[in-house]
């Protein structure tokens, strides 16, 4: 064990323990400062679903959305034209384009592996963001970021 | 392995019962803080955003709570005071004089002289006896009045307990009331915890919003009805002007109880009939400032319910727990009525039923 090692320890002890490791990660909440995701951490809950478990079924209403903290979930979404499924990773959220698309569920969920989520209630979060413009706008960039991001590879994975 | 699963649910419920009976005796205690709590909460969450620790805004809201009801304690009680002790001394008056005394009153008097204008057109109805009659049963009603205030002393010491626990209770329900809300949503299933989340909200809506309508209703009806009625010399302006703001709790009905207290009180007092309809116009101007202006800014949604319906709430609630549940009735009732219909119309929607 070296000084340095020693230093970094103490240094870690004097910053205390990170209470929103698992939150800052996630692809809606980069850029947030501790007290901004001190304030968000409020009105996130924890939620474990095991392998094989529905985390949601299509064109129900959608009364949260969620942060894949950890684990994998696969959306399957049935059409008229068929059906279609994509795999969700951590750090990535689910119904994001649900909740400004009449309020449903767009396609069902399910966990393939044991998988922790973090779920926002939609009501909770609009409120956030008109009482916390600051960090609403924050939020909401990042928001904008992340479906443009899906979009892009949508169009590149379709070779437009 | 069946009967060990049974043994431990029991020993659950059993728990749970002597739970229920051991913190029974403080329920109302806890209910009064949960109040409490969701009138100042916004409060707090507000300085919460501007970085000022939770624990700190609750005790800076406290002191402003506390300074605000010293000042009143100190400027408008004695007031009030003055104006009951005034009350009390014309309610005992009338007692030790019987009848005569509030016959003496000019109103009673005018009613009194068409009553006996009616008997002297139709013999056969003898009203003077009967109206004399119902002026003394209600005199003996009001003389009883300090009666019922000393026979219940001991509520009335339990009152002052509560105001003493429950800004402590509520504390810990303020800082913590994140982590309670966590911990509740915690024990749901995933398959109902949507529902959950929006029944909770529900239950926020229209709690929060009905309970922090009462708490500014009050204040704000009884402070502008108070300064109307005392700008018109009305008696009792003070009493009447508070009065006003309770009865403003129920509505459709309380806005007119508090107009008909203002007009009964210059009846009473002899005053000329034109006061009383300046009073009741201005009565109506609160109203109108009432509905257009506070509860808009302050509330901003209402209770929806047919007049019909709050009337026969408020009627049963009355009949059932006195004073108390005609104020508490209807907003318990639409609390019930709206969980349900909120849970059955997501049942559905979730396609659970």
């Amino acid at each position: 064990m070296s000084w340095k090692d020693i230093g970094k320890w103490l240094k870690s002890r004097g910053k205390g323990k990170d209470q929103f490791k698992g939150m800052r990660n996630s692809a809606i909440l980069q850029d947030l400062t501790e007290y901004e995701l001190f304030l968000f951490s409020q009105i996130v809950h924890d939620r474990k679903f095991t392998k094989g478990e529905s985390i949601f079924e299509q064109d129900v209403p959608l009364a949260v959305f969620y942060m894949v903290s950890s684990g994998e979930v696969e959306l399957q979404e049935t059409a008229s034209t068929g059906q279609s499924s994509c795999r969700i990773s951590p750090n990535e959220v689910l119904g994001i384009i649900d909740m400004y698309v009449q309020n449903r569920r767009l396609a069902s969920a399910r966990a393939t592996k044991d998988t922790y989520l973090q779920a926002v209630s939609h009501l909770d979060f609009e409120f956030f963001v008109k009482s916390n413009p600051k960090t609403g706008v924050k939020l909401l960039n990042n928001m904008c970021r992340l479906i443009s991001r899906k979009a892009l590879s949508d169009i590149s994975s379709e070779g437009i | 392995m069946k009967l060990t699963r049974w043994l431990i649910y029991i020993l659950f419920a059993a728990v749970f019962v002597a739970g229920i009976w051991f913190y029974s005796l403080i329920f109302k205690y806890l209910i009064t803080a949960v109040i409490f709590s969701y009138i100042i909460n916004p409060w707090i969450n507000w300085l919460e955003r501007r970085r000022i620790p939770r624990l700190l805004g609750i005790l800076l809201v406290y002191v402003v709570i506390g300074l605000t009801i010293t000042w009143a304690l100190t400027r408008i009680l004695p007031l009030i005071i003055a104006q009951a002790q005034s009350l009390m001394d014309f309610i005992q008056t009338s007692s030790s004089e019987g009848t005569v005394s509030l016959l003496k009153v000019k109103f009673i008097q005018d009613i009194l002289a068409r009553v006996d204008q009616l008997d002297n057109q139709v013999p056969i109805l003898k009203l003077h006896d009967q109206f004399v009659s119902l002026i003394d049963s209600i005199n003996r009603g009001m003389t009883n009045i300090p009666g019922i205030l000393i026979d219940n002393y001991q509520k009335i010491l339990t009152a002052v307990s509560l105001i003493a626990t429950v800004p402590l209770i509520s504390i810990f329900l303020l800082k913590d009331n994140v982590n309670f809300r966590k911990s509740i949503l915690e024990l749901v299933p995933n398959r109902y915890f949507e529902i959950a989340i929006l029944l909770l909200h529900k239950v926020d809506e229209v709690v929060g919003c009905y309970l922090r309508a009462l708490f500014f209703e009050v204040l704000i009806v009884g402070s502008l009805s108070s300064i109307v009625l005392t700008i018109l010399g009305v008696p009792y302006s003070l009493l009447i002007g508070f009065a006003a703001g309770f009865a403003n709790i129920i509505p459709y009905f309380g806005p007119w109880m508090g107009g008909f207290f203002a007009v009964l009180s210059i009846l009473i007092a002899g005053k000329p009939p034109v006061m009383a309809i300046y009073a009741a116009l201005g009565m109506y101007l609160v109203q109108v400032v009432d509905n257009n202006v506070v509860y808009p800014l302050v509330i901003g949604t209402s209770i929806k319910m047919h007049p019909l319906i709050v009337l026969l709430t408020v009627l049963a609630g009355g009949w059932a727990f006195g004073l108390i549940g005609m104020l508490v009735s209807v907003p318990l009732v639409y609390l019930i009525y709206s969980l349900v219909k909120v849970l059955y119309t997501n049942l559905k929607e979730f396609k659970m039923i």
